[in-house]
């Protein structure tokens, strides 16, 4: 293919999702994902994602179109784009990194740590369980062990505790 | 890499490409991922809440419990604002620890057990790093002393040798780590034939040869202003000696024989040099009328002075752009005042302020404030009396395993 110049129209991909649904998506907002950016280099333009799926590409997909428009005028809205955009549940946040991971985003996965790291500080140890899916697999006096090595860290301020898994 | 694959997605060789790509995809999505991703979320959360954390499942201890996790966590935390706290401690030796703020400076001051139960009195801070305090106190009915590594964060704290000499009013302390032995060390001057070094990994202290040419005190930094304005009981108090300051893998302090440069002793080939000092600064030591110090802010060297004309006390900060550049030191401000006759830059905040150790006048013991014009003075009351404060990062490093004997 001839080299593209300024005035040729933008070259585009598709991105098919888990569902086979497809979205076309220009190739230089694209290329934001590593993952996206090595199959670019190895010419292909049906780039299957079938660890993604529909719902959450589109989010995706609106995250790095945002971000692909950004100039350095604009940083106050992307910050506010991005306030806005991990205002979702732990489930949807938990896809959403796991895309984000998997297409190598690394302003993405930055973003929705963090959002995980400011919402889940105060919680209580049974809703991480929780939200994180995880069993508790101490025996009663294992786990109180492991309480009493750090009493103070769960005892100083433990009415700041939250326990909801929201 | 490059496939001669025709851009027709309908071909059946594009067909096949695409299912190989699938394949390789779906090797990639393992359950490491999960680990990557929690740990990443874990290396961001302040330490209480990791502590906590622990008791989530045996996966989680683990993983919050090992080396890499604690390097990972604090490689975070150091280039974070809110990962960075005060330590403070009372002159009824009570510690407590703090968040900074450029406007409010200390937000939610909290109260710190003391690291060891036990007759213990005449607490004082000697330097901290990394999240780890050296502390000195001394035991009833003994009068000894003891040294004590505390990780501030985690509050675990181990006792450590005693050093040779014993731990005089007049010596100064520095805490830095050696990447080259990959240890930290504790360095302690106190001239006379006495700067000795403890290596954490090594049980004992070991004397150091003197510098050539100072005399090896950095008495230049201690407090006798303070003192002399009545703001010390004694000198038995003075939290106000400084520490000597660690950048760019060595200790730095002033000493008095020196007139255009700084001592500095590189922690891992434990040897002297100089480093030229900014011009225009024109050491003085009269110890009555004028005080200079070496600091790190930002992880720059920086020198300050305080001098008196005419009852009105002058306050200069120098920072060094590039270290070991003399042309790169740059004057970031001058205070005057009539009343604040010692000051200590203690910590750079993101916007530039800097946070401020003061003996004030009429006042005894530590206050603090910012280099901003507007800045008041804390604590605002008389009642409090603060010895003073060091800036720490949290960290999870741990005194036990930096010292396995």
């Amino acid at each position: 293919m001839a080299s593209s110049s300024k005035t040729e129209q933008k070259k585009m991909l598709i991105l098919k999702s888990s569902e086979e649904e497809e979205f076309e998506i220009e190739e230089s907002i694209a290329v934001q994902s590593g993952t996206i950016k090595n199959m670019v280099e190895d010419d292909f333009t049906l780039i299957p994602l079938p660890n993604v799926d529909t719902e959450t590409l589109i989010k995706i997909i609106k995250y790095m179109k945002k971000h692909g428009e950004k100039t350095k005028s604009n940083e106050k809205d992307i910050e506010e784009f991005d306030k806005e955009f991990v205002k979702k549940s732990f489930t949807e946040l938990k896809e959403l990194v796991l895309a984000a991971n998997y297409l190598h985003i690394t302003s993405l996965i930055d973003l929705l740590c963090q959002a995980f790291a400011d919402r889940i500080k105060n919680k209580s140890v049974k809703a991480i369980r929780e939200i994180f899916g995880i069993p508790n697999d101490f025996t009663p006096e294992e786990e109180a062990e492991v309480y009493e090595q750090h009493k103070w860290a769960h005892e100083e301020g433990k009415e700041h505790i939250d326990h909801s898994a929201y | 890499m490059k496939e001669s694959i025709p851009p027709n997605p309908q071909s059946n060789l594009c067909k096949a490409a695409g299912k190989r790509v699938v394949k390789h995809l779906e090797k990639i999505k393992q359950m490491d991922l999960q680990e990557e991703i929690i740990m990443d979320i874990l290396s961001r959360l302040p330490v209480r809440s990791l502590l906590r954390f622990k008791c989530v499942s045996k996966f989680w201890m683990t993983l919050i419990s090992q080396p890499y996790f604690t390097t990972k966590h604090f490689n975070h935390a150091k280039n974070n604002q809110s990962f960075q706290k005060m330590l403070l401690l009372n002159k009824e030796y009570s510690f407590h620890c703090s968040s900074l703020s450029s406007d409010q400076l200390f937000e939610d001051i909290q109260r710190l057990d003391r690291p060891c139960s036990g007759e213990l009195w005449g607490w004082k801070i000697h330097c901290c790093y990394d999240g780890l305090a050296i502390i000195g106190v001394r035991n009833y009915p003994d009068n000894d002393f003891i040294l004590l590594l505390w990780n501030l964060s985690t509050r675990e704290s181990v006792v450590l040798p005693n050093p040779k000499f014993s731990q005089e009013v007049t010596c100064t302390w520095g805490l830095g780590y050696d990447s080259t032995s990959d240890d930290y060390k504790i360095l302690k001057i106190n001239g006379k034939e006495r700067n000795e070094v403890l290596a954490l990994k090594s049980s004992f202290w070991r004397k150091l040869d003197n510098h050539p040419t100072g005399d090896n005190c950095a008495l230049s930094d201690m407090d006798y202003l303070a003192f002399r304005h009545g703001a010390l009981d004694c000198l038995d108090t003075s939290s106000n000696m400084g520490c000597l300051a660690f950048v760019h893998g060595a200790f730095h302090w002033i000493d008095s024989l020196l007139n255009h440069s700084m001592v500095m002793f590189s922690i891992s080939n434990e040897v002297y040099g100089e480093i030229p000092l900014p011009e225009g600064l024109d050491l003085v030591f009269d110890i009555m009328h004028s005080k200079q110090g070496v600091s790190v802010l930002g992880g720059m060297l920086c020198v300050y002075s305080t001098r008196i004309h005419h009852r009105e006390y002058t306050f200069k900060l120098w920072v060094m752009n590039e270290y070991g550049v003399k042309e790169s030191w740059n004057q970031l401000f001058t205070i005057e005042s009539t009343d604040l006759y010692s000051i200590t830059p203690k910590y750079m905040f993101s916007d530039g302020e800097v946070l401020l150790r003061c003996s004030q006048l009429r006042r005894s013991g530590s206050v603090f404030k910012t280099s901003n014009e507007s800045s008041g003075v804390w604590p605002q009351s008389d009642s409090e009396c603060i010895q003073d404060g060091f800036v720490y990062t949290e960290s999870l490093i741990s005194p036990k395993l930096l010292t396995w004997y």
